[in-house]
């Protein structure tokens, strides 16, 4: 098997701070559709 | 289509092709063919992912979907950032600290090469099946729309595809898909844009929301517990989180674009992009779905938007009963449009009930016309949805757009395909060749047996497609096939993550359980397709960990 190059170490990123992102952003949307859902039924 | 649509598609895609083509090459080794030299940045494998995600049939019928149910198809994306998430924090660390190539490889180090084998046949089965209809699906919309040969325009397809997936491997399909994914966005945002423009005057964005919401196609979420409903916020929760998990966690064709990032950070990076950019993505493609149904509202249709249907009824026996329907259809379009204008105007309760009232006999002059396609000819498709969008793009988009809105659909259908290809041949390779072959090769040897088996897997892609024309809803079965395996693979990298006693020997028996069940559900069709994937994962696992517990020997994992 031939060497891979990608490197598997972690960096500083604050990762929690991220994926924390990602579910605020989605509990958002998901209020904004069923916003839009109430507001055109 | 014109001349200069026709300039426009064909420099889109040949651009395309060539600049893969030509930036790729120069040999990089296996190493670089198979994982694009590790050293992809996050928007590239963003765009990636995405891209091999996004399927020809995402732009033609997702809109289609809209255009007859409304927006609910949104909330079977429910679950995937949360898979993405969990893709992040607990698939990615593993493959990284493994040095795989493909996802099937860490299951030889955790269990024993039997399970490797198995999970990586069940993708290869799925998958190749799948490249296929890939290729066949849009073929035969476009077919039938532009007039052209379905034989010719999946050769084109396919070969154009080969091209650049066999010449540059990894790194190729991820350069192109980047720029298929631009071209991508920016035909659906000038379409969006048109779509706005080309409403009657008294009909603002918002005006068309309105319309839309007293048709009962501003249906985005629902919060209901109700079972017998297809599309819940709480099956888009669960249902489709294990089917987004499956696929970003262990389908080689979308491990195999993150893996090619230059480090752990890039690719989760790449992911997240999806989690935050898929949802709204499938909105905006969902929304101009909707604006196309309040768009017809005030532009005569014809009755039904599958032109070779409608031929086929009207060269049948039952063409005067035909005929028929679409007068009705047309009488009624006037009594519609009257209605949507007056509705835009003010807006009243009373009106809403009037307008829902029209749709449901819209839709039910529409269904008399389907029956009569049936009649004629039993063999006909009859779902016309996918056909709708379409006919838009022909009839109203400027020149040169039409051009490049069928690249847009081109470059979804080449971008899929190319992720599955190069991943069907990475797993033959790796899992396979590479396992079990005793003779050394060299690098350069073994990236021309890659480009062998790249080559192989897209000439299969090309005959199956050719071949599905034999077989009506095709493009369900696939769906199905996938789901019959895809929890099945789910559980054993769940079970090889989380249950750390559970060994081989217990995980072989949760397979053949888990699977046989699926097996046994699809035959008596006991439930949806979309909850064996929760099933099939939950036997392997449950399975799994009785059997370790209650195995008399303890096993080496």
């Amino acid at each position: 098997m031939v060497e891979n190059k990608a490197k598997e170490t972690d960096d500083n990123t604050n990762w929690k701070a991220w994926y924390g992102f990602v579910i605020l952003f989605f509990a958002i949307q998901v209020g904004f559709y069923a916003w839009l859902t109430e507001f055109f039924s | 289509m014109s001349g200069i649509d026709w300039a426009v598609l064909l420099g889109t895609l040949g651009l395309i092709v060539g600049y893969g083509t030509y930036m790729t090459r120069k040999s990089a080794g296996l190493e670089g063919y198979l994982k694009g030299g590790s050293d992809m940045k996050w928007l590239t494998i963003g765009l990636s992912v995405m891209a091999t995600q996004a399927s020809a049939i995402t732009f033609i019928s997702t809109p289609g979907l809209a255009y007859e149910n409304g927006m609910e198809f949104i909330q079977n994306y429910f679950g995937l950032p949360i898979a993405i998430l969990i893709v992040c924090v607990v698939f990615i660390p593993i493959y990284y600290r493994l040095k795989v190539y493909t996802a099937y490889e860490y299951l030889e180090q955790r269990f024993d090469v039997r399970i490797r084998l198995i999970t990586a046949s069940l993708f290869m089965l799925s998958r190749g099946l799948a490249a296929g209809i890939t290729i066949y699906a849009p073929a035969i919309i476009i077919s039938v729309m532009l007039g052209w040969s379905l034989e010719l325009t999946i050769l084109l397809v396919g070969i154009l595809v080969i091209v650049y997936t066999v010449s540059g491997g990894t790194k190729a399909v991820s350069l192109t898909q980047k720029w298929q994914m631009t071209v991508i966005l920016l035909g659906m945002g000038i379409a969006f844009g048109i779509l706005l423009n080309r409403m009657p005057e008294e009909v603002s964005f918002l005006g068309a929301l309105d319309l839309a919401g007293a048709s009962g196609r501003m249906n985005v979420v629902d919060f209901s517990f109700d079972f017998s409903k297809r599309y819940t916020f709480w099956s888009g929760i669960t249902g489709g989180l294990f089917l987004a998990l499956s696929y970003f966690g262990t389908d080689q064709s979308q491990v195999q674009r993150y893996l090619s990032g230059k480090s752990i950070k890039e690719s989760r990076l790449g992911l997240l992009f999806n989690a935050l950019l898929k949802i709204p993505m499938q909105f905006m493609i969902l929304l101009t779905g909707v604006l196309v149904f309040v768009f017809y509202q005030f532009e005569a249709h014809p009755v039904l938007f599958n032109k070779a249907a409608v031929q086929t009824a009207q060269e049948s026996k039952y063409k005067a009963e035909f005929q028929d329907i679409e007068n009705q259809h047309q009488q009624f379009h006037k009594e519609k449009k009257a209605a949507y204008l007056d509705y835009a105007r003010q807006p009243t309760d009373a009106k809403k009930e009037t307008l829902l009232a029209l749709d449901k006999k819209a839709k039910s002059v529409r269904d008399q016309a389907r029956e009569v396609v049936l009649k004629a000819d039993p063999d006909q498709s009859s779902r016309d949805s996918d056909y709708v969008f379409l006919t838009f793009i022909l009839n109203y988009l400027p020149q040169g757009l039409v051009g490049l809105l069928i690249a847009v659909i081109i470059s979804a259908a080449m971008s899929s395909t190319a992720g599955e290809i190069n991943a069907l041949s990475s797993t033959t390779m790796v899992d396979f060749y590479q396992r079990f072959s005793k003779t050394e090769k060299s690098d350069t040897q073994s990236v021309n047996l890659s480009k062998w088996l790249t080559l192989g897997w897209g000439i299969l892609a090309i005959i199956f497609a050719l071949s599905a024309q034999l077989v009506e809803n095709l493009i369900e079965a696939v769906n199905i096939l996938g789901s019959v395996f895809y929890g099945t693979i789910l559980g054993v990298f769940l079970t090889a993550f989380f249950l750390k006693k559970v060994g081989s020997r217990a995980v072989f028996t949760g397979i053949i359980v888990g699977q046989l069940t699926v097996f046994v559900l699809f035959y008596y069709e006991a439930v949806g397709y979309l909850w064996f994937n929760v099933i099939g994962c939950a036997i392997v696992m449950i399975v799994s960990y009785i059997t370790s517990i209650f195995s008399s020997k303890p096993e080496q994992s």
